[in-house]
């Protein structure tokens, strides 16, 4: 954070607005998003089970290429809780 | 910085809007990537007309842009797709033409844009902090630049600013055909990408195209990662990255802050005890007696006040 921004006049109200304006196309955009993100859900699910049975067969990216297996015991279980992805 | 998780998004679906802020001149158009709600703080993606003009001026915010497309002029001299310039708040940058048009990103770190006619810095400039550099031809591309652990072969990086104060950095990547790296990552700054070409993959957004957007808060759950026929990015982060690693695609932004938490607890008890005792958990941090301005930058983004330690 630069010295000089404490120095800057206070927003104008065309740049409150434009602001405010821009806020809400970006709720509206991220209101689609997370619609997506939803919709993408069961191919997610199945990506997830393909992540999890490589990791076991070809090993899980610990540090930059190396790899370790992990194996089936390691393996975390789906929670109950709904599986959200954007925050 | 308060911006929402907007993962992914392509902005090319979107059509441009008119410029029409205070102070900058006709000619120009934008779309936003993301917004910071508290501040004004922005990402966009902008086209200027051919025949754009714009007098010599300065930012109140510090700012980055990155040409994607076409030619800009600053000052005497034209610049091409790969120019990143870094322009700290008040330092005065020369006149802009673009004869033919052109197409950039445009980074407003601190506040909402703003443009003020100048020929020469503001006082309180910091000039030596201006960075003017051509991202394809001037530097090569390295394997992980981060500290361990890091990011697999074949995902190159160049970087293009980096703030040794915060740690924040702006960089260029790129993946390699069909780059994999299977594990899940977080980090405990924001990250923000932009797409400049070609498509990668995350289990958890799946693709993002050429034009694709990301910024992702602290702590959200990414990867694991792959590009079937590579792709080339420009990134930022708003502070230190650290990749922490692990394989469970379930795990919440709490569960992670709190694994990220317990790193620092086991590696740095005596500061973790330190930090978590007798107040000194404020928001806006201890003061630092080599860096007293950050401190006091700091302490205005968490509110002006006074507070005892």
């Amino acid at each position: 954070m630069s010295k000089v921004h404490d120095q800057a006049p206070s927003k104008s109200p065309q740049t409150q607005e434009w602001i405010e304006t821009n806020l809400s196309d970006q709720d509206r955009r991220q209101g689609q998003i997370i619609k997506d993100m939803d919709a993408l859900g069961p191919e997610r699910d199945r990506w997830v089970d393909a992540f999890l049975e490589r990791i076991q067969a070809r090993g899980f990216n610990f540090d930059s290429d190396q790899k370790r297996r992990i194996r089936s015991d390691e393996i975390p279980g789906k929670p109950e809780r709904p599986f959200k992805v954007i925050f | 910085m308060a911006r929402p998780h907007i993962e992914p998004y392509c902005e090319l679906v979107e059509g441009y809007k008119d410029f029409t802020l205070p102070g900058f001149p006709k000619g120009s158009h934008y779309k936003v990537l993301s917004l910071d709600r508290d501040t004004g703080a922005c990402s966009m993606k902008m086209r200027f007309d051919a025949g754009y003009a714009r007098a010599p001026g300065m930012s109140y915010s510090d700012m980055e842009f990155f040409i994607l497309q076409g030619q800009l002029k600053i000052g005497d001299k034209v610049y091409g797709p790969g120019q990143y310039i870094f322009l700290p708040a008040g330092m005065a940058l020369g006149a802009l033409a673009s004869e033919q048009g052109c197409e950039t990103l445009m980074f407003y770190n601190e506040g909402e844009p703003t443009f003020v006619e100048s020929d020469s810095d503001h006082r309180l400039a910091v000039p030596q902090a201006f960075i003017n550099v051509h991202a394809y031809h001037d530097m090569p591309w390295i394997g992980t630049a981060r500290k361990s652990p890091g990011v697999a072969t074949g995902c190159l990086v160049k970087l293009l600013r980096f703030d040794p104060i915060t740690k924040a950095t702006t960089f260029l990547y790129s993946m390699t055909a069909e780059f994999s790296q299977d594990n899940i990552s977080y980090h405990d700054c924001a990250e923000e990408s932009y797409h400049i070409w070609g498509t990668s993959w995350m289990m958890q957004f799946g693709d993002l195209p050429t034009g694709g957007y990301f910024w992702r808060p602290p702590y959200i759950n990414h990867g694991a990662f792959a590009s079937r026929q590579g792709c080339i990015a420009l990134g930022r982060t708003d502070a230190e990255l650290f990749n922490y690693f692990h394989f469970n695609p379930w795990t919440s932004p709490e569960e992670n802050h709190a694994r990220a938490a317990a790193k620092l607890y086991r590696e740095r008890p005596d500061l973790w005890k330190w930090v978590s005792s007798e107040g000194h958990n404020h928001p806006h941090g201890p003061e630092d007696f080599e860096q007293a301005d950050y401190y006091d930058q700091v302490k205005h983004l968490h509110h002006d006040h006074d507070h005892d330690h």
